[in-house]
């Protein structure tokens, strides 16, 4: 084996092709994308690197990945947290995103089973009726469970971007409620367009112009839920990933995820449940047509399980992965 | 060094760089390039900086002072180590492998 070099002679350190002395736009791009701790210990080096390599499609993929490896197998001796905290945070982020996407199936369900021939059919059939409750339950219980966790750790993200004006954190903060407005907008818009909401606001927009315009106008304004879902959720990751809080807090949010992980397998069940209480007692309203958009009400309901049963699956599996964090 | 067993050792980016280092310290630019010259392909930025991160944080790999923006990296002893018993384990596969290719197969 070749005995290395001592420090005095540097092979390899010819400046024939030597980075320039700033990073060009793309690098400092591709370095936002990296947790801040990792940038502080490599940026420097990684930037030249960058600024000496073609940015070609190989490359920007060869960045991702090791941006998202990064983030989710954090390395380094001047690692600032505990390898611990940095997994159950990665952990809890995930209940999260999963949350989301059960939220969302939650709403397809909601809006399928708001008005007629549901509600009169839970209040007649105690099955269903409790099916639904608990599904209502559930949802309730998980919201609050992701306010009690996730509201603590956003407002310190807050206050510590705000002390440090870390304006990007801050940006990142705002698409959430930004999104939000957006959509509720949209829907406050749609709503005094359409026609007078006869059993609830929410049912009113289908009604704007008519069938095929009503659709087109759910379509968007569901289109419009899903990107500020997904944009909201991306945001409170990268703010989330990016941000130095006390490592407690996470500590604290680790209870909270494992409820929020519970109640959706609760609710997922319910709504399974839900569905073979309607086949069995009412099979003209699950065999008919009163799924999203005038579809098979089987087939909404499937897809809603399907939906919620995956959410709950990778929420109960970031959990307990949370849970054994706290434990070793 | 994080091994995985389904993937080649001449592929493996923490074997190549210890190897790249063996030489001499080097830059992450020198690393790639010298990687690609013996046979090794052309290591991603991301991938590069994945494995040195870890070796480093291994042990196996230090840090010298920065020469402007570019930082050289200098094998360790126990990254020489490691990586000698690496290539014994390769020659043992290969003397194996090529004596078998030599047998007539009947």
């Amino acid at each position: 084996m070749t005995a290395i070099d001592g420090p005095e002679r540097r092979p390899g350190t010819d400046r024939r092709v030597a980075p320039t002395r700033s990073p060009s736009p793309w690098t400092r791009l591709a370095l936002h994308l990296f947790p801040s701790a990792w940038q502080e210990r490599f940026g420097t080096e990684f930037g030249a690197l960058l600024d000496q390599t073609p940015p070609t499609v190989r490359v920007v993929f060869d960045v991702l990945v090791a941006a998202v490896d990064a983030h989710v197998h954090p390395t380094g001796p001047r690692r600032r947290w505990p390898l611990m905290i940095e997994r159950l945070r990665i952990s809890e982020l995930v209940v999260f995103a999963s949350w989301v996407m059960f939220v969302v199936a939650g709403l397809a369900f909601q809006r399928m089973t708001e008005g007629a021939p549901f509600a009169p059919i839970a209040v007649a059939q105690p099955l269903v009726g409790v099916a639904y409750a608990t599904i209502v339950a559930g949802a309730v219980v998980s919201l609050l469970a992701v306010v009690v966790g996730g509201v603590p750790v956003a407002l310190a993200i807050a206050r510590v971007a705000l002390a440090r004006r870390a304006w990007r954190q801050l940006g990142l903060l705002a698409v959430a409620p930004i999104s939000l407005a957006i959509w509720i907008g949209l829907t406050l818009l749609l709503v005094s367009v359409g026609d007078p909401p006869a059993d609830g606001a929410w049912r009113a927009i289908i009604d704007v112009g008519g069938p095929l315009l009503g659709n087109a106008a759910f379509l968007i304004w569901v289109g419009v839920f899903l990107l500020a879902a997904i944009a909201s959720t991306v945001a409170v990751g990268a703010a989330a990933l990016d941000a130095e809080v006390d490592g407690s807090l996470y500590r604290r949010a680790a209870t909270p995820a494992v409820v929020t992980a519970v109640a959706m397998v609760v609710v997922a069940g319910a709504v399974a449940i839900w569905g073979v209480a309607l086949a069995v007692l009412s099979p003209a309203a699950f065999w008919g047509t009163d799924g999203i958009l005038g579809t098979s009400t089987t087939l909404t309901w499937l897809g809603v399980i399907v939906a919620m049963g995956a959410a709950a699956a990778v929420a109960i599996r970031a959990a307990v992965r949370a849970r054994s964090e706290l434990a070793a | 060094m994080q091994r995985d067993s389904t993937r080649s050792a001449t592929r493996d980016p923490g074997l190549l760089i210890l190897a790249s280092l063996a030489a001499g310290p080097r830059h992450g630019y020198a690393m790639v390039e010298d990687i690609a010259a013996f046979g090794g392909g052309r290591l991603g930025p991301g991938t590069l900086y994945g494995a040195l991160a870890r070796l480093e944080e291994g042990g196996l790999i230090e840090p010298l002072d920065a020469d402007d923006r570019r930082r050289p990296y200098r094998i360790t002893q126990p990254g020489l180590t490691l990586l000698e018993g690496e290539i014994d384990a390769l020659e043992r596969v290969v003397h194996t492998v090529r004596g078998r290719l030599a047998e007539p197969t009947g």
